[in-house]
């Protein structure tokens, strides 16, 4: 399926002229929105709580606004949704112990989207509190992957990367606290931004570990991507511009390489071959950390801050599912000498992708070495959170470093015609210019008009 | 010739080791949790060991 006229699905810039120039109302595209979720969640589950009437009555204002000549921006009139972690009404963060929650106040990502004009319509699937996958078993049904829907969409956004792809939403705020809003775009076929670390405000998410929790974007283009986050979040001064041609692209090939599928290998082999065409230096550089190590420094800070914040709701009844529950007592476990080397690794890590970045302004490597898996029936156990050797989420490297990382479609795998996802990434507060070469990539190799057809179970 | 009394007997034998190093001695931790913390457990000490031996590195 590709991208038609249809507004659910058609970039925001080309929304925003359509409203503006009367072609179309924002209480139609918020019909036309709401209609498509009746259609779609019911097999989907992309969406916990919708919100129509207020996303109507947000619609007829901004209707109203755009006829006097009050006009918010971009997003004025735009039917965007909210991970269930970002506080806004019901706010269950996907957990039975939560499931009775309600927001006593707007994140501040909230505020800032209604001041810009976007138009809340709901909130969206997560893996529980950001971190114990789905399943057929749990209190909430997964949200499922419109590619292919006996396939988990990704996590743990699972809800925003599936109303996105299927234009149940124009774009989704999520966290990511080590890949949760590029594995779902990986995995769903769209766009995800990891931004600069604290670069959107985390004032209304519910943690899950602080030091390494992001709020981000995700939408179906890169510039639907930085229309959102400059919504969200205060300006920062221009750095120098990033443009394909010319630029030094770096490959830490050896931090990859051999966990990595090699169908997403072909597909990203063949990404960087577009970026060469595109003018750019694409260049092998060395980077002296090993997945298997950046992983642990990873785990072990996750593991501990978790531990922190959710180990009384641990007590709660009914408490978490097993894996969130389990990882959160394992986090005891992580005594301060440890918690403390972690943090003096990180350190290492991050000064390691500075020295990459100093030399190669932006960073590309997959986003994640393995492929779209089934939804399983009951809750997993932590085995595969805890495996030898860990499971291949290249995004934690960008969380370890708090350096924007954003993630887009570079292929589709043949067999299965399911989206392989392309990470890049660049040095803090370069958010911007990163997403300027993600839309350069993206124009040249058409993958964004790809889109799901509707699902059949 | 492995047993089915082995894994219990492993499980018992990592939690008294695990619930020495929890602050309650894994009071609140639930009985049914404790097989699954016998597998997180030995992921820590691996990640101890990992995060060691690139702390190493950097420092050499």
């Amino acid at each position: 399926v590709t991208v038609s006229t249809d507004p659910c699905l058609a970039p925001i810039g080309e929304v925003a002229r359509r409203l503006r120039g009367g072609e179309l109302s924002p209480r139609e595209l918020v019909e036309a929105t709401l209609r498509r979720i009746d259609t779609l969640n019911p097999t989907l589950h992309a969406y916990y709580h919708v919100f129509a009437d207020e996303a109507l009555d947000a619609a007829g204002t901004a209707g109203a606004e755009l006829v006097r000549g009050v006009d918010r921006g971009p997003l004025h009139g735009v039917p965007v949704a909210l991970k269930d972690v970002i506080e806004c009404g019901p706010t269950t963060g996907g957990s039975a112990a939560l499931r009775d929650h309600v927001a006593g106040a707007d994140a501040e990502v909230v505020e800032r989207l209604r001041a810009a004009g976007a138009i809340v319509v709901g909130k969206l699937a997560t893996y529980e509190l950001a971190f114990g996958a789905s399943s057929y078993g749990d209190l909430f049904p997964p949200a499922r992957n419109p590619w292919a829907p006996e396939l988990d969409p990704g996590g743990s956004s699972t809800g925003a990367g599936v109303a996105v792809a299927t234009g149940m939403a124009h774009a989704a705020i999520g966290s990511d606290t080590g890949g949760s809003v590029r594995l779902p775009a990986a995995f769903c076929g769209i766009v995800g931004l990891k931004p600069t670390y604290d670069r959107i405000s985390r004032r209304g998410l519910i943690p899950l570990a602080p030091s390494l929790d992001h709020v981000g974007p995700l939408a179906r283009t890169a510039g639907d991507a930085a229309i959102v986050l400059e919504a969200c979040c205060d300006a920062v001064a221009p750095a120098a511009p990033l443009e394909p041609a010319g630029l030094r692209i770096g490959v830490p090939w050896a931090f990859f390489e051999a966990s990595c599928d090699a169908r997403i290998l072909a597909a990203f082999a063949t990404a960087l071959e577009v970026l060469v065409d595109l003018g750019a230096d694409v260049v092998d550089v060395e980077f002296d950390v090993s997945f298997a190590e950046a992983s642990a420094t990873f785990w072990a800070i996750i593991a501990a801050e978790a531990a922190r914040e959710h180990h009384e709701l641990c007590r709660a009844s009914p408490p978490p599912g097993r894996e969130a529950r389990v990882i959160f007592e394992t986090g005891r476990l992580v005594d301060a000498v440890l918690y403390l080397d972690a943090q003096r690794a990180r350190a290492v890590v991050a000064a390691a992708v500075e020295r990459l970045l100093a030399g190669t302004p932006v960073l590309a490597l997959p986003t994640v070495g393995m492929m779209q898996r089934p939804i399983p029936e009951q809750p997993f156990g932590p085995e595969r959170r805890v495996a030898d050797p860990p499971a291949p989420i290249y995004t934690l490297l960008a969380n370890l470093c708090g350096t924007p990382a954003v993630s887009l479609p570079c292929g589709f795998d043949g067999a299965t015609s399911l989206p392989i996802g392309l990470q890049l990434m660049a040095g803090p507060f370069r958010d911007r210019e990163l997403l300027d070469v993600a839309a350069a990539y993206e124009a040249t190799a058409g993958w964004t008009h790809r889109r799901p057809g509707a699902p059949t179970t | 010739m492995a047993t089915t009394s082995e894994p219990a007997q492993g499980i018992a034998a990592a939690r008294e080791v695990l619930a020495a190093r929890l602050p309650d001695g894994g009071a609140s931790i639930p009985d049914e949790d404790w097989a699954d913390l016998a597998v997180t457990g030995v992921a820590v000490d691996s990640w101890r060991a990992l995060i060691r031996q690139l702390l190493d590195r950097s420092e050499a």
